[in-house]
């Protein structure tokens, strides 16, 4: 027996419900226990959080104690993306960071790393195939990154100095 | 379908880029399982990963955002790229959770708890038939553990996963730490389910460390496994052989030294339940490390 289209519809909208409960954005669905889905809440942000700061740990060093506060304000305005997983959440993290003058270097840095080897779309992130050249310009360090990608031969870096008489060729 | 549909895999752990180095040093590992996910099957393996093929460890795809419990119908794309990798990785099993991850647009990257309820048995039985029909190899289907539960529930877990499983006719990946889990939270008792669920369709243990919070267990996967964990597996080898049970830990990492005990203690502890057996079991041996075995 497969299930009805009615029974499927429910269901999807009962799940519906308490999805956004749990993302806080909505109210618990009714006769669920509270206290526990608050629990399960605050679980899912952390999880969210952390998963971020380990798929990010240049972003996460950078930020210190700074990135909890500032993660959960992105967490609460910006959805999880549906592609891509916590890479996707943290290029999505730098781009909030970044509209708001506070994404450091490091954060800046492994943006570029992401983009080369990744191509961002509605739902998130999805992996390139083709080769890439991007480029970032470090305000603090005042250098120029470009970055080349061949799929299966590898990657070249370059930071070029603008400025200053030193000598660049940064391998990462 | 019962477990003499996969091979023997030992002991194993979660692969993760953080202790690549731990696992390709370790050489009586059985198995690994990969997170599906983080794994492009149309891009070269991370070295270790092939290395590791080489050597003739089993590479199991364990995958997160199929969400069989779902009322949306299943992304092919998603299913079609697990089968892909399962390929890749020529894995004699896939796995899965019983468990529902986005709903009404929102992503959650969690893994939910569907209703016990007739319905919502009916969807997921369909989800994993047409999961496995897609899948060039045996699925294995995970309980999950849970903080909170649906009200109104039909079936107890025990039921609901028992009738899954024989109805959708797929193996199960018991997480024992889940398990443990859920009777902490839920207020029953482990070893009635471990009595009553189909052992005979077990294809791999999980097993990993919790904390407890604010008055509840959490399968955090980030702590030590703890006594009570380690005694319920034990339980479980005493009820029946198993062919693999793989150590889960995804963050704070400790030292190499101490993650190594605790796989010594996990092959310990699968030896003290299977002496509590019938002699006559064979799988996963009784010796502190059970050696790796070639996959089919």
């Amino acid at each position: 027996m497969s299930p009805s289209a009615k029974a499927r519809a429910q269901l999807a909208a009962q799940q519906a419900v308490l999805v956004r409960a749990l993302t806080t954005r909505g109210e618990p669905p009714p006769h669920f226990d509270a206290a526990r889905l608050r629990a399960a809440a605050a679980s899912l942000a952390r999880k969210r959080a952390r998963a971020t700061a380990r798929a990010w740990p240049g972003l996460a060093r950078a930020l210190g104690r700074r990135f909890g506060g500032l993660f959960s304000s992105y967490a609460e305005a910006v959805l999880l993306p549906r592609q891509g997983g916590p890479l996707a959440d943290g290029r999505a993290f730098a781009r909030w960071l970044a509209a708001r003058g506070e994404l450091p270097e490091a954060g800046l840095l492994q943006a570029l790393a992401v983009d080369l080897r990744h191509t961002g779309n509605p739902d998130g992130l999805a992996p390139r195939r083709w080769p890439t050249c991007k480029a970032a310009w470090l305000r603090e360090s005042r250098r120029l990154i470009v970055a080349v990608r061949l799929p299966w031969l590898g990657e070249r870096w370059l930071s070029i100095p603008l400025g200053r008489r030193q000598d660049g060729d940064l391998r990462l | 379908m019962t477990n003499s549909h996969v091979p023997e895999l030992g002991l194993g752990i979660g692969w993760r880029p953080e202790i690549a180095l731990l696992i390709e040093r370790g050489h009586d590992l059985g198995f690994v399982e990969l997170l599906a996910e983080d794994f492009d099957p149309g891009c070269p393996l991370p070295a270790p990963v092939e290395h590791l093929r080489e050597r003739g460890v089993a590479v199991v795809p364990h995958g997160v955002s199929l969400s069989l419990g779902g009322a949306e119908p299943l992304d092919r794309a998603r299913l079609s790229a697990l089968a892909r990798l399962a390929e890749r990785l020529e894995a004699p099993l896939v796995s899965e959770h019983i468990a529902f991850v986005r709903a009404g647009g929102l992503e959650t990257g969690h893994l939910l708890p569907l209703p016990r309820t007739r319905e919502a048995l009916e969807l997921v039985v369909a989800n994993a038939r047409e999961a496995q029909k897609a899948l060039p190899v045996p699925l294995a289907l995970e309980n999950i553990a849970t903080l909170f539960e649906w009200p109104s529930p039909e079936m107890d877990e025990a039921a609901f996963l028992t009738e899954l499983l024989e109805r959708a006719d797929v193996l199960l990946l018991l997480d024992i730490a889940n398990v443990y889990a859920n009777a902490r939270n839920h207020g029953y008792d482990a070893g009635e389910l471990l009595d009553r669920i189909p052992l005979s369709r077990i294809a791999y243990v999980h097993i990993a460390g919790g904390v407890e919070h604010a008055g509840m267990y959490h399968d955090s996967h980030t702590h030590e496994v703890g006594a009570a964990v380690l005694d319920l597996l034990a339980d479980l080898c005493a009820r029946a052989a198993v062919p693999g049970v793989m150590l889960e830990r995804d963050d704070g990492f400790p030292s190499d030294k101490q993650l190594n005990a605790e796989l010594d203690a996990i092959g310990a502890c699968v030896a003290r339940g299977a002496a509590r057996r019938a002699p006559a079991a064979g799988r996963l041996q009784a010796s502190e490390r059970s050696e790796h075995v070639p996959i089919r």
